[in-house]
Protein backbone atom coordinates (compact mmCIF):
# COMPACT_ATOMS: atom_id res chain seq x y z
CA UNK A 1 0.00 0.00 0.00
CA UNK A 2 1.44 3.33 -0.79
CA UNK A 3 1.09 6.49 0.98
CA UNK A 4 -0.92 8.59 -0.96
CA UNK A 5 -3.90 5.88 -0.77
CA UNK A 6 -3.67 7.07 3.21
CA UNK A 7 -4.44 11.03 1.70
CA UNK A 8 -7.92 9.41 0.56
CA UNK A 9 -9.03 8.48 3.94
CA UNK A 10 -12.17 10.40 5.32
CA UNK A 11 -11.32 13.20 7.46
CA UNK A 12 -13.25 13.75 10.84
CA UNK A 13 -14.18 17.28 11.80
CA UNK A 14 -14.83 18.18 15.34
CA UNK A 15 -17.69 19.66 17.30
CA UNK A 16 -17.72 23.17 17.81
CA UNK A 17 -17.96 22.45 21.31
CA UNK A 18 -13.81 22.15 21.36
CA UNK A 19 -13.58 25.04 20.15
CA UNK A 20 -15.72 26.52 22.48
CA UNK A 21 -14.19 24.97 25.58
CA UNK A 22 -10.77 26.29 23.84
CA UNK A 23 -12.08 29.72 23.73
CA UNK A 24 -13.56 29.51 27.35
CA UNK A 25 -10.37 28.12 28.66
CA UNK A 26 -8.24 31.12 27.10
CA UNK A 27 -10.57 33.56 28.21
CA UNK A 28 -10.42 32.23 31.76
CA UNK A 29 -7.07 32.12 31.48
CA UNK A 30 -6.59 35.53 30.40
CA UNK A 31 -8.37 37.08 33.01
CA UNK A 32 -6.05 35.40 36.00
CA UNK A 33 -3.25 36.45 34.30
CA UNK A 34 -4.77 40.22 34.33
CA UNK A 35 -5.95 39.97 38.23
CA UNK A 36 -2.48 39.17 39.20
CA UNK A 37 -0.59 41.41 37.59
CA UNK A 38 -2.92 43.91 39.02
CA UNK A 39 -2.40 42.68 42.32
CA UNK A 40 1.72 42.42 41.57
CA UNK A 41 1.17 46.44 40.34
CA UNK A 42 -0.69 47.40 44.03
CA UNK A 43 1.48 45.53 45.96
CA UNK A 44 4.96 46.75 44.12
CA UNK A 45 3.24 50.45 44.74
CA UNK A 46 2.85 49.75 48.90
CA UNK A 47 6.09 48.43 49.10
CA UNK A 48 7.84 51.67 46.92
CA UNK A 49 6.00 54.24 49.11
CA UNK A 50 6.56 52.23 52.21
CA UNK A 51 10.62 52.35 51.37
CA UNK A 52 10.64 55.99 50.21
CA UNK A 53 8.75 56.59 53.76
CA UNK A 54 10.85 54.52 55.97
CA UNK A 55 14.24 55.85 53.96
CA UNK A 56 13.04 59.17 54.09
CA UNK A 57 12.32 59.12 57.85
CA UNK A 58 15.38 57.90 58.54
CA UNK A 59 17.64 60.63 56.70
CA UNK A 60 15.75 63.50 57.81
CA UNK A 61 16.69 62.40 61.36
CA UNK A 62 20.19 62.27 60.29
CA UNK A 63 20.70 65.17 58.50
CA UNK A 64 18.45 67.49 61.64
CA UNK A 65 21.55 65.79 64.24
CA UNK A 66 24.23 66.80 61.82
CA UNK A 67 23.28 70.54 60.91
CA UNK A 68 23.65 71.02 64.78
CA UNK A 69 27.23 70.46 64.87
CA UNK A 70 28.43 71.12 61.33
CA UNK A 71 27.73 72.30 58.06
CA UNK A 72 27.03 70.78 54.74
CA UNK A 73 28.85 70.58 51.75
CA UNK A 74 26.63 68.63 49.63
CA UNK A 75 27.08 68.26 45.45
CA UNK A 76 24.31 68.30 43.21
CA UNK A 77 25.16 65.44 40.91
CA UNK A 78 24.10 66.64 37.49
CA UNK A 79 22.91 63.46 36.64
CA UNK A 80 19.69 64.32 38.70
CA UNK A 81 19.35 66.78 36.39
CA UNK A 82 18.55 65.06 33.32
CA UNK A 83 14.67 64.06 33.57
CA UNK A 84 13.06 67.06 32.26
CA UNK A 85 10.23 68.40 34.51
CA UNK A 86 7.19 68.28 32.85
CA UNK A 87 4.12 69.36 33.66
CA UNK A 88 2.00 67.36 35.42
CA UNK A 89 -1.41 67.96 34.26
CA UNK A 90 -0.57 67.63 30.94
CA UNK A 91 0.77 63.67 31.37
CA UNK A 92 -2.71 63.15 32.70
CA UNK A 93 -4.38 65.37 29.71
CA UNK A 94 -2.65 62.79 27.95
CA UNK A 95 -3.74 59.96 29.43
CA UNK A 96 -7.54 61.09 29.32
CA UNK A 97 -7.12 61.36 25.73
CA UNK A 98 -5.74 58.40 25.09
CA UNK A 99 -8.77 56.82 26.96
CA UNK A 100 -11.28 58.77 25.40
CA UNK A 101 -9.79 57.16 22.14
CA UNK A 102 -9.65 53.57 23.52
CA UNK A 103 -12.41 53.33 26.31
CA UNK A 104 -12.97 50.24 26.34
CA UNK A 105 -8.94 49.01 26.63
CA UNK A 106 -8.74 51.83 29.33
CA UNK A 107 -11.43 50.07 31.23
CA UNK A 108 -10.05 46.93 31.40
CA UNK A 109 -7.97 45.87 34.60
CA UNK A 110 -4.62 46.10 33.08
CA UNK A 111 -5.22 49.60 32.24
CA UNK A 112 -6.57 50.51 35.32
CA UNK A 113 -3.91 49.14 37.06
CA UNK A 114 -1.87 51.00 35.37
CA UNK A 115 -3.21 54.49 36.08
CA UNK A 116 -4.22 53.55 39.69
CA UNK A 117 -0.03 52.78 40.18
CA UNK A 118 0.35 56.25 38.49
CA UNK A 119 -1.72 57.72 40.72
CA UNK A 120 -0.21 56.08 43.78
CA UNK A 121 3.42 57.19 42.59
CA UNK A 122 2.23 60.94 41.61
CA UNK A 123 0.93 61.37 45.02
CA UNK A 124 3.75 59.74 47.04
CA UNK A 125 5.79 62.63 44.53
CA UNK A 126 3.56 65.03 46.39
CA UNK A 127 3.98 63.89 49.78
CA UNK A 128 7.58 63.58 49.41
CA UNK A 129 7.69 67.25 48.07
CA UNK A 130 5.31 68.40 51.24
CA UNK A 131 7.53 66.57 53.92
CA UNK A 132 10.97 68.09 52.47
CA UNK A 133 9.21 71.49 52.27
CA UNK A 134 8.56 71.35 56.40
CA UNK A 135 11.54 70.40 57.28
CA UNK A 136 13.08 73.68 57.46
CA UNK A 137 14.23 73.76 54.03
CA UNK A 138 17.41 71.27 54.94
CA UNK A 139 18.94 70.60 51.63
CA UNK A 140 18.57 67.05 50.92
CA UNK A 141 20.36 65.18 47.80
CA UNK A 142 18.47 61.85 49.06
CA UNK A 143 15.09 63.31 48.96
CA UNK A 144 15.53 64.85 45.18
CA UNK A 145 16.93 61.32 44.38
CA UNK A 146 13.86 59.39 45.59
CA UNK A 147 11.93 62.03 44.07
CA UNK A 148 13.83 61.23 40.33
CA UNK A 149 13.25 57.92 41.02
CA UNK A 150 9.61 58.06 41.65
CA UNK A 151 9.33 60.33 38.56
CA UNK A 152 11.35 57.71 36.38
CA UNK A 153 8.87 54.92 37.72
CA UNK A 154 5.81 56.69 36.73
CA UNK A 155 7.43 57.49 33.16
CA UNK A 156 7.28 53.74 32.64
CA UNK A 157 4.03 53.43 33.56
CA UNK A 158 2.90 56.26 31.42
CA UNK A 159 5.14 54.63 28.54
CA UNK A 160 3.40 51.52 28.92
CA UNK A 161 0.06 52.75 29.03
CA UNK A 162 0.38 54.63 26.07
CA UNK A 163 2.17 51.58 24.38
CA UNK A 164 -0.51 49.31 25.64
CA UNK A 165 -3.56 51.91 24.19
CA UNK A 166 -1.95 52.28 20.77
CA UNK A 167 -2.23 48.73 20.40
CA UNK B 1 -9.20 35.74 2.97
CA UNK B 2 -5.79 33.77 2.54
CA UNK B 3 -4.14 34.72 5.62
CA UNK B 4 0.12 33.86 5.74
CA UNK B 5 1.05 31.79 8.35
CA UNK B 6 3.44 34.17 9.73
CA UNK B 7 0.49 36.47 9.99
CA UNK B 8 -1.36 33.72 11.78
CA UNK B 9 2.00 33.16 14.40
CA UNK B 10 1.72 36.91 15.14
CA UNK B 11 -1.37 37.11 15.65
CA UNK B 12 -1.45 33.91 18.20
CA UNK B 13 1.55 35.52 20.25
CA UNK B 14 -0.10 38.18 20.64
CA UNK B 15 -3.17 36.15 21.72
CA UNK B 16 -5.43 37.97 19.73
CA UNK B 17 -8.38 35.31 19.67
CA UNK B 18 -9.56 36.31 15.60
CA UNK B 19 -6.02 35.21 14.49
CA UNK B 20 -6.40 31.84 17.46
CA UNK B 21 -9.83 30.71 15.85
CA UNK B 22 -8.21 31.04 11.95
CA UNK B 23 -5.30 29.16 13.28
CA UNK B 24 -8.07 26.82 15.10
CA UNK B 25 -10.08 26.63 12.16
CA UNK B 26 -7.05 25.63 9.28
CA UNK B 27 -5.75 22.73 11.03
CA UNK B 28 -8.35 21.34 13.40
CA UNK B 29 -9.85 18.58 10.83
CA UNK B 30 -6.19 17.44 9.96
CA UNK B 31 -5.64 17.55 13.73
CA UNK B 32 -8.94 15.72 14.88
CA UNK B 33 -8.59 12.95 12.27
CA UNK B 34 -4.93 12.14 13.51
CA UNK B 35 -6.07 12.26 17.17
CA UNK B 36 -9.28 9.82 16.30
CA UNK B 37 -6.92 7.55 14.47
CA UNK B 38 -4.85 7.33 17.52
CA UNK B 39 -7.18 7.76 20.63
CA UNK B 40 -9.78 4.92 22.14
CA UNK B 41 -12.34 6.98 22.84
CA UNK B 42 -14.00 9.34 20.99
CA UNK B 43 -14.25 11.84 23.05
CA UNK B 44 -10.26 11.15 24.22
CA UNK B 45 -10.24 12.51 21.04
CA UNK B 46 -12.09 15.60 21.69
CA UNK B 47 -10.21 16.07 24.98
CA UNK B 48 -7.10 15.87 23.50
CA UNK B 49 -7.66 18.14 20.23
CA UNK B 50 -8.47 20.71 22.93
CA UNK B 51 -5.21 20.47 25.21
CA UNK B 52 -3.21 20.43 22.11
CA UNK B 53 -4.64 23.78 20.89
CA UNK B 54 -4.30 25.22 24.28
CA UNK B 55 -0.77 24.18 24.51
CA UNK B 56 0.07 25.79 20.88
CA UNK B 57 -1.63 28.93 21.92
CA UNK B 58 0.83 29.23 24.72
CA UNK B 59 4.06 28.25 23.49
CA UNK B 60 3.70 29.60 19.80
CA UNK B 61 6.23 31.94 20.47
CA UNK B 62 8.74 29.20 21.36
CA UNK B 63 8.04 27.87 17.43
CA UNK B 64 11.43 28.09 15.73
CA UNK B 65 10.28 27.10 12.33
CA UNK B 66 12.34 24.61 11.74
CA UNK B 67 9.44 22.34 10.82
CA UNK B 68 6.31 24.12 8.84
CA UNK B 69 3.21 25.06 11.91
CA UNK B 70 1.39 22.22 10.78
CA UNK B 71 3.93 19.61 11.55
CA UNK B 72 4.97 21.43 14.47
CA UNK B 73 1.52 21.45 15.59
CA UNK B 74 1.27 17.74 14.72
CA UNK B 75 3.38 16.79 17.03
CA UNK B 76 1.94 18.38 19.98
CA UNK B 77 -1.02 16.63 18.74
CA UNK B 78 0.42 13.62 18.65
CA UNK B 79 1.80 13.80 22.19
CA UNK B 80 -1.53 14.71 23.69
CA UNK B 81 -3.53 11.53 22.38
CA UNK B 82 -0.86 9.62 23.46
CA UNK B 83 -1.04 11.22 26.59
CA UNK B 84 -4.47 10.65 26.22
CA UNK B 85 -4.43 7.46 25.41
CA UNK B 86 -2.30 5.89 28.30
CA UNK B 87 -4.34 7.44 31.18
CA UNK B 88 -7.57 5.87 29.63
CA UNK B 89 -6.58 3.14 29.21
CA UNK B 90 -5.09 3.16 32.95
CA UNK B 91 -9.05 3.71 34.07
CA UNK B 92 -10.36 0.38 34.86
CA UNK B 93 -13.40 1.24 36.09
CA UNK B 94 -14.60 2.87 32.76
CA UNK B 95 -16.16 0.79 30.33
CA UNK B 96 -14.02 0.91 27.24
CA UNK B 97 -16.45 1.46 24.15
CA UNK B 98 -13.62 0.23 21.48
CA UNK B 99 -13.86 1.36 17.90
CA UNK B 100 -14.38 -1.50 16.49
CA UNK B 101 -16.54 -2.78 13.40
CA UNK B 102 -16.65 -6.21 13.10
CA UNK B 103 -19.64 -6.87 11.07
CA UNK B 104 -17.05 -6.30 8.09
CA UNK B 105 -19.56 -8.19 5.00
CA UNK B 106 -22.65 -5.78 6.35
CA UNK B 107 -19.96 -2.73 5.81
CA UNK B 108 -18.68 -3.68 2.37
CA UNK B 109 -22.02 -3.45 0.62
CA UNK B 110 -22.92 0.29 2.56
CA UNK B 111 -19.56 2.08 2.62
CA UNK B 112 -17.49 3.38 0.42
CA UNK B 113 -13.86 1.20 -0.03
CA UNK B 114 -12.15 4.38 1.82
CA UNK B 115 -14.39 4.56 4.50
CA UNK B 116 -13.70 0.19 4.46
CA UNK B 117 -10.31 0.85 4.76
CA UNK B 118 -10.61 3.81 7.41
CA UNK B 119 -12.81 1.42 9.74
CA UNK B 120 -10.77 -1.51 9.14
CA UNK B 121 -7.46 0.66 10.52
CA UNK B 122 -9.77 1.80 13.50
CA UNK B 123 -10.66 -1.74 14.25
CA UNK B 124 -7.04 -3.04 14.43
CA UNK B 125 -5.40 -3.32 18.13
CA UNK B 126 -4.69 -0.04 19.82
CA UNK B 127 -1.27 -0.74 20.13
CA UNK B 128 -0.70 -1.90 16.57
CA UNK B 129 -2.99 0.70 15.23
CA UNK B 130 -0.76 3.44 16.58
CA UNK B 131 1.95 2.25 15.50
CA UNK B 132 0.41 1.47 12.09
CA UNK B 133 -1.07 5.02 12.33
CA UNK B 134 2.05 6.95 12.65
CA UNK B 135 4.66 4.76 10.59
CA UNK B 136 2.28 4.10 7.53
CA UNK B 137 -0.01 7.34 7.92
CA UNK B 138 1.73 10.06 9.20
CA UNK B 139 5.43 8.90 8.21
CA UNK B 140 6.97 8.57 11.31
CA UNK B 141 10.33 6.69 11.73
CA UNK B 142 10.46 3.51 13.70
CA UNK B 143 13.24 5.51 15.60
CA UNK B 144 10.87 8.16 16.80
CA UNK B 145 7.79 6.13 17.20
CA UNK B 146 10.16 4.11 19.60
CA UNK B 147 10.56 7.22 21.34
CA UNK B 148 7.04 8.62 21.47
CA UNK B 149 5.78 5.15 22.53
CA UNK B 150 8.60 3.76 24.55
CA UNK B 151 9.18 0.99 23.02
CA UNK B 152 11.77 -0.72 21.25
CA UNK B 153 12.54 -0.17 17.47
CA UNK B 154 12.53 -4.18 17.24
CA UNK B 155 8.82 -3.87 18.73
CA UNK B 156 7.86 -0.84 16.75
CA UNK B 157 8.52 -3.40 13.17
CA UNK B 158 6.83 -6.15 14.75
CA UNK B 159 4.22 -4.37 15.63
CA UNK B 160 3.66 -2.64 12.17
CA UNK B 161 4.31 -6.10 10.62
CA UNK B 162 1.27 -7.49 12.94
CA UNK B 163 -0.83 -4.68 12.01
CA UNK B 164 -0.34 -5.06 7.88
CA UNK B 165 -1.45 -8.78 8.35
CA UNK B 166 -4.44 -8.17 10.28
CA UNK B 167 -5.09 -5.36 8.16
CA UNK B 168 -4.65 -7.66 5.03
CA UNK B 169 -6.60 -10.25 6.74
CA UNK B 170 -9.42 -7.67 6.83
CA UNK B 171 -9.51 -6.00 3.48
CA UNK B 172 -9.19 -9.63 1.94
CA UNK B 173 -13.17 -9.37 1.45
CA UNK B 174 -12.92 -6.67 -0.91
CA UNK B 175 -9.43 -7.44 -2.87
CA UNK B 176 -10.88 -10.67 -3.77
Amino acid sequence: MKNEIYQKLPVYHPPDRVWHNIHQKLDAEEKSRNSLSYIWGVAASVLLILFIAVSMTSNIKNVSKEVQITYSEEHIDTLLTHIPATNESDEFQEIENLCKAQPIKCDDEYAQSLIQQIRDLENASIELSQQASSEQNIPDLSIEKHKNYIQKEKYKRIKKLRRYLDE
Amino acid sequence: MDISEETLIQGCIKQERRFQKLLYDRYCAAMFTIAVRLCVHYEDAEDALQEAFLEVFKHIHEFRKESTLGAWIKKIVVRTALKKNKKSSQRQDIQILPLTFCDFDNLIEKQTDMEYLEKCILSLPQKSRQIFVLAEIEGYSHEEIAELLQISVGTSKSQLHYAKQLLKQKLEPILK
